[in-house]
């Protein structure tokens, strides 16, 4: 079975047959609010979707590749393992104290 | 809207602490880091820690992770006492492929079938939709 859950993906993904590409100008495309999968022989080629939205895609994806990458990064992990532990124990200070102690002994800040 | 109080563990006292000397003795963009970094532990983390953050999963389950400015925040939120702990800020390390790799899970996602969905691609995919 080839067909996509596209319900599942997004609500706002529809599936098209590859000959609706040849009748979109550039305004429909702007004002396109559907993430378009293009399909051949019920087979998934391509999928369109605004700029807007590739984007804030990828940033996310950034953000979880930049996350996967600190976290299999042994001195980074050590540190969040060190926090967790120090929360654990109660070893811990708020902010204001932080930055009381930073202003006290740099009152130039 | 009274936030959520902020703590900070060992690790992230450290890092705010470097941060901050940098900020006062030098012109450099540290003194913008700074701010963002207060930004996040007084407006963004205070207000929205579940909602900013993403929850980890697997061996770090408890914890939620923020990214903002290049900076990432590590922290454990306790909702009966609106306390957050942040367990550590981190810079890097970052891989010189990072577009490459987001742009190849983009089009994973797009194109995934909903077995082979991870929750997180699919939390990612929801909030970059309308």
């Amino acid at each position: 079975m080839n067909s996509i859950p596209n319900s599942y993906v997004n609500p706002n993904v529809r599936t098209v047959g590859v000959s609706k590409l040849r009748s979109l100008n550039a305004t429909q495309l702007r004002d396109m609010d559907k993430t378009l999968v293009i399909q051949e022989n019920n087979e998934p080629v391509a999928v369109l979707l605004k700029y807007e939205e590739y984007l804030a895609m990828q940033e996310k994806m950034l953000s979880v590749i930049d996350a996967q990458s600190i976290l299999s990064d042994k001195n980074a992990a050590n540190s969040i393992l060190s926090g967790r532990a120090d929360a654990k124990a109660g070893n811990t200070r708020s902010i204001e104290d932080v930055r009381e102690s930073i202003n006290r002994n740099n009152p130039k800040k | 809207m009274i936030g959520y109080r902020i703590k900070l563990a060992i690790p992230a006292v450290r890092f705010y602490e470097n941060l901050s000397n940098l900020a006062a003795d030098t012109e450099s963009g540290n003194r913008d880091l700074l701010v963002s970094v207060d930004t996040v532990l007084d407006t963004i983390l205070t207000h929205t820690p579940t909602s900013s953050g993403r929850a980890l999963k697997g061996f770090w389950t408890g914890i939620h992770w923020l990214s903002f400015n290049g900076l990432h925040y590590f922290y454990e939120v306790f909702t009966h006492s609106q306390m957050i702990i942040v367990l550590s800020i981190l810079d890097g390390p970052i891989s010189d492929d990072r577009m490459q790799k987001a742009a190849e899970l983009c089009s994973e996602i797009l194109l995934a079938r909903k077995a082979s969905l991870s929750p997180q691609a699919n939390r990612a995919f929801g909030a970059a939709a309308h």
